[in-house]
């Protein structure tokens, strides 16, 4: 008996000390963690993560503060607490979805499962490592928002110290609640990721249906908008129908609500408490949840992972192939055509397509429609431009941070860039043309949409169209480089989604610096005259993109120089 | 796209909608007082989790809210205006007509020499606060000079 019991702690200890290790593996590919080799980093990254915690709760206490202090949700000057069910609902569903699509990819589709699978531990103990991978991800996402908007809503209440421990402990559970779901939800959408690959007619039409549906939904609310919005003048009414669709979403989302209850606790006679008679209770529920969800994961999800992981891709698809007549075209034009077609069929331009050509024009016109029911002065009329201006640039500039791994993508097959009969400018050029072309698209569908309400003359509409595009080449030209400079090979011949790429980090942060630059030069410029300010405005861009042209070509000529 | 990308551009696309609308709108001229019409007590709410709420009915005409009053378990079962523990705590929920009344602020009138020692009333969180068993009638009344007033009782049993 004693030995069985010595054999059994053993075998628990070697099986724990086996998931920890996947699991550190696996997370210092996902998350950079070099800084824990050195005591000054480490030290510095801490401080570093403190005071982005700091920011970000001041922002949702100021935020919160000035709603309260308006009396935005409460005639009282208060925060409901259906204002927090609210962002607390909407973030936990965008948390679900995208959990959901990485988890499609690192259970079923990564490159690096069959030689985890290889190593001294059960499958059982793989799968489970993947899902503590994404718990840990989630866990230090919900400290970069959900965490610092729940301490700021307890600064704004005045709560006592204890709550913030409390939130603390809770989000230990809440942040496994989209993992478990999203490990769940992976297995029918992979079925649909599986079915829409191999009967790709499907997927064009449903993606018809979805977008053409999309485009019937934003004409629809274009037709509810009043012909007067004066937000300060309807305050009573409009007051009122935030009421209502706060009461309305409490009751139809009760569960979220019942779980945001739990950490804010309820008002309760003269004082709030954070512990009533339900709290054990949905406390008790949470846990079970959690427990009843990784059973369940264990039980469907984890056969199927394992299923997914042992099979050879390379043999098991039959190729129909149809002999074609060879047609020589220049070398250029053949990795354009090459691009292209990847493109295509992993369906990355379909997405391109969809936020530049589709959504992009379609939210300018719904922008458009909601200022042109507002009765605007001079200052709210270049306001307007200026928007319009800052929109169309985030979403242009948005599309190309994935430009910042363009070539870092191609892992371990990146060494063909250069033992290619070509220049490696016309290689690595052909990669930027979808975007070069679909941006072009975009841009003047957006700005004949925008001509039809905005008080620019033909010349200055079509000056913004230019400065937009100007821009948006100068920006797909930087985040290219930026992969030039520092691939992340080593990572994409792994896993198939970098989800912690520094460049694409950068180019993050410079498509919000650009495109706020470029609205406020824009309205500050206005202010001489418009036409004069847009024949500036584009200058300054063509002098960008040009520059940003150049440095793209020499640090081609630097990083691919044969030694 | 990152899930903060979408997010970031999603509220700078509503801040854009609100702060056009609130610094970029022509002057409008003062068109006149719009004075409130009407009041309504859209109901009273019981600020404490035990099963037994609040009771609608009518007094004489007037709309009526009874609930059951938990004491102290002292003899005289009556709380002391700072006690942290009374739970006999209820809120009215009010609406004002027409919506867009220039000023919508209302006063609670009371008898506060006979309920003075029973009730405690908050007119900023129009909450009222009940000491001991009793009953209060309470008069919504608008501010604006309209002189248009609801009167509801409100009795703890």
């Amino acid at each position: 008996m004693a030995e069985k019991t010595l054999k059994y702690k053993r075998s628990l200890r070697q099986s724990l000390s086996a998931l920890k290790t996947l699991t550190v593996m696996q997370i210092k590919e996902k998350m950079d963690v070099s800084y824990l080799r050195s005591v000054k980093k480490t030290i510095f990254h801490v401080v570093y993560t403190v005071l982005e915690f700091a920011v970000i709760t001041a922002i949702c206490f100021v935020l919160l503060w000035a709603a309260k202090l308006l009396g935005v949700f409460s005639l009282v000057h208060d925060i409901p607490v259906s204002v927090m069910v609210v962002v607390f609902t909407f973030m936990f569903t965008l948390s679900v979805v995208f959990t959901t699509i990485g988890l499609v990819q690192s259970l079923y589709l990564s490159k690096d499962n069959l030689v985890l699978l290889t190593l001294p531990a059960t499958p059982s103990l793989v799968f489970l490592s993947k899902l503590l991978v994404y718990y840990f991800y989630e866990l230090k996402r919900s400290f970069m928002f959900l965490i610092p908007l729940f301490f700021a809503f307890g600064l704004v209440k005045g709560y006592s110290i204890g709550f913030y421990f409390w939130a603390l402990f809770l989000f230990v559970f809440i942040s496994a609640l989209p993992v478990l779901l999203g490990a769940l939800l992976s297995m029918p959408a992979l079925y649909v990721y599986q079915l829409f690959r191999k009967v790709k007619i499907l997927q064009y039409t449903v993606i018809t249906i979805a977008l053409s549906a999309g485009i019937w939904l934003i004409y629809y609310v274009i037709g509810l908008i009043p012909n007067d919005i004066n937000l300060v003048e309807t305050w009573g009414t409009t007051y009122w129908q935030i009421q209502d669709f706060l009461n309305g979403f409490v009751e139809i989302f009760s569960i979220m609500a019942a779980l945001t209850r739990l950490i804010v606790g309820k008002t309760i006679g003269l004082s709030y408490q954070i512990f009533t008679k339900d709290t054990a209770l949905h406390l008790a529920i949470l846990a079970l949840t959690v427990v009843a969800l990784v059973v369940l994961n264990f039980l469907l999800s984890k056969p199927l992972f394992y299923k997914m992981a042992s099979k050879p891709f390379e043999y098991t698809k039959k190729m129909k192939i149809k002999a074609k007549k060879n047609v020589k075209v220049p070398v250029f034009f053949s990795a354009i055509k090459k691009e292209w077609l990847i493109r295509w069929r992993d369906n990355s331009i379909v997405s391109l397509i969809a936020q530049l050509v589709i959504i992009m024009p379609m939210a300018i016109e719904l922008l458009n429609s909601i200022y042109a029911a507002m009765n605007t002065a001079y200052l709210g009329t270049q306001m307007t431009v200026g928007f319009n201006l800052l929109i169309v640039m985030l979403f242009m500039l948005s599309a190309n941070i994935s430009l910042a791994s363009i070539y870092s993508r191609d892992g371990a097959s990146s060494y063909l860039n250069k033992v290619q009969p070509s220049t490696y400018f016309q290689l690595l050029f052909s990669k930027l043309t979808p975007n070069m072309v679909f941006g072009l698209i975009g841009i003047a569908i957006t700005t004949a949409m925008y001509a039809n309400h905005s008080s620019l003359d033909a010349v200055s509409g079509t000056l913004f169209g230019v400065t937009a595009y100007l821009v948006y080449l100068a920006h797909m030209f930087w985040s290219a480089e930026m992969d030039i400079m520092n691939p992340q090979y080593e990572q994409y011949a792994t896993f198939s989604q970098q989800t912690n790429n520094p460049n694409e980090g950068k180019s993050t942060i410079l498509t919000f610096v650009i495109s706020f630059l470029v609205a406020f030069i824009t309205i500050f410029l206005s202010l001489e005259g418009a036409r004069l300010a847009w024949i500036k405005v584009s200058a300054l861009a063509l002098v960008l993109a040009v520059l940003k042209l150049t440095t793209y070509i020499l640090k081609i000529k630097v990083f691919y120089k044969e030694k | 796209m990152k899930k903060s990308v979408i997010i970031a551009i999603f509220l700078i696309y509503l801040g854009s909608i609100v702060a056009v609308n609130f610094f970029g709108l022509q002057m409008k001229l003062f068109e006149g007082t719009e004075y409130v019409t009407k009041i309504e007590c859209t109901g009273v709410e019981l600020e404490r989790e035990q099963n037994n709420g609040v009771y609608p009915g009518y007094k004489e005409n007037t709309p009526a809210y009874a609930f059951f009053f938990i004491g102290n378990g002292a003899d005289n079962d009556v709380f002391s205006e700072t006690d942290t523990t009374n739970t006999n705590v209820v809120k009215i929920n009010y609406r004002v007509y027409p919506d867009n009344a220039t000023n919508s602020k209302i006063e609670l009138v009371y008898d506060k020499i006979s309920t003075s020692g029973a009730v405690v009333v908050k007119e900023d969180t129009m909450e009222i606060v009940f000491l001991k068993s009793c009953g209060i009638d309470i008069t919504l009344k608008a501010v604006d000079g309209s002189n248009v007033q609801t009167k509801i009782w409100i009795e703890c049993i």
